[in-house]
């Protein structure tokens, strides 16, 4: 099955550059998302295998959109890569408990994009 | 006794002139508060517009970039088109030599075969032809990084609007501790200016950082690490 990335994040030019990133590593199919809200429209209307979520938006972030993913059988193991200004120690416990797959702080290169994308698919692939 | 009198009243006037002098002074602190105050919302407002006058920079800069990762990419698959077909032709050649040499007109020229093949290829097989096509491989691949590095860079838009909302917010904090001060200024009096509350434009990381430096990221990936590893024990 080919790749579908959904890119959730309120900055434009975040979603622009992660999108970008994600095309040079050969991912072509990408759906984008302003907030968690939109994301949840998106997955239902249009779907997706990979969610890649910003931590700070509007109406619904990216720590309660894992939640809300991980709730729904649908997704709960739709693997979720966080990309975010956020950098601390607690930061990261919160999103894992959130039950993220795997974490960046922004600013990202897009070889350590690909990294935890394929770190992240390997574990799915394991557990599938 | 008089002259203490004296002394006392002498005291009380240059009391009462202090109190004079003293009672305009305030009267200019509290206008300086109540015009600091006043201009709050303006420089929040400017930081707002300066967040997003860069976002539509940077948004055109993407653009400009991606046109051109475009361009090089259509450029790309033409050289591979290029390439593609001169070792189309060379087999030709190869093969069309072969197929003469084999005739009985071709036996005088079989033993010097390798220098035909040399001399129809020189016409495009010359190692400057070669050189250049690696050479154009090499520009395209090294101006697509290029590019992409670029718009790699412009995270600092974002992560530079999330600081300036987040010092947008301190200047508002310090608004509404004016406001309070000029509250106390006039008695308790309603103060027509209320403090309006701020909203931020957008949600922020205060602690957001624009560095290279892989520390975060390294502290981030030991601490998913051993969270996963737990989760696998469990």
């Amino acid at each position: 099955m080919e790749m579908k990335f959904l890119v959730v994040d309120d900055s434009l030019t975040m979603r622009r550059i992660v999108v970008n990133a994600l095309k040079s590593l050969g991912y072509e199919q990408v759906v984008e998302a302003s907030d968690g809200k939109e994301a949840i429209t998106k997955l239902t209307t249009e779907g997706s295998t990979f969610v890649i979520t910003d931590w700070n938006m509007p109406e619904m972030n990216g720590l309660d959109l894992s939640r809300w993913l991980r709730s729904n059988a649908q997704y709960e193991n739709i693997p979720i890569l966080m990309i975010t200004t956020r950098g601390n120690k607690d930061d990261v416990i919160e999103a894992m408990k959130a039950r993220v797959n795997n974490y960046i702080v922004k600013p990202f290169t897009p070889q350590g994009l690909k990294e935890k994308i394929e770190q992240i698919l390997k574990t799915v692939e394991v557990k599938a | 006794m008089s002259m203490n009198i004296h002394n006392e009243g002498e005291i009380m006037k240059d009391l009462l002139q202090l109190l004079r002098d003293t009672i305009p002074l305030l009267e200019n602190v509290r206008n300086s508060i109540q015009d600091s105050a006043g201009r709050i919302p303006k420089a929040s407002d400017q930081l707002s517009k300066v967040s997003e006058a860069t976002e539509s920079a940077t948004v055109e800069i993407l653009d400009l970039v991606e046109e051109m990762t475009n361009r090089f990419t259509k450029a790309e698959e033409r050289l591979k088109e290029v390439k593609a077909s001169i070792f189309e032709m060379r087999k030709n050649v190869r093969e069309s030599l072969s197929i003469l040499l084999s005739t009985p007109y071709g036996t005088l020229a079989k033993e010097r075969y390798e220098e035909l093949i040399q001399i129809v290829f020189s016409y495009y097989n010359d190692s400057m032809a070669e050189q250049l096509l690696k050479e154009t491989e090499t520009l395209f691949t090294t101006t697509k990084n290029d590019y992409m590095n670029i718009a790699i860079a412009l995270q600092v838009q974002d992560i530079t609007a999330q600081q300036l909302v987040g010092v947008a917010e301190i200047i508002n904090s310090i608004q509404q501790q004016l406001w309070q001060a000029l509250q106390r200024f006039d008695q308790g009096m309603f103060v027509e200016e209320e403090d309006p509350a701020f909203t931020p434009t957008k949600t922020y990381d205060i602690n957001a950082q624009y560095t290279k430096a892989p520390e975060r990221q390294l502290s981030a990936d030991e601490i998913v690490r051993q969270w996963q590893e737990v989760e696998k024990n469990k």
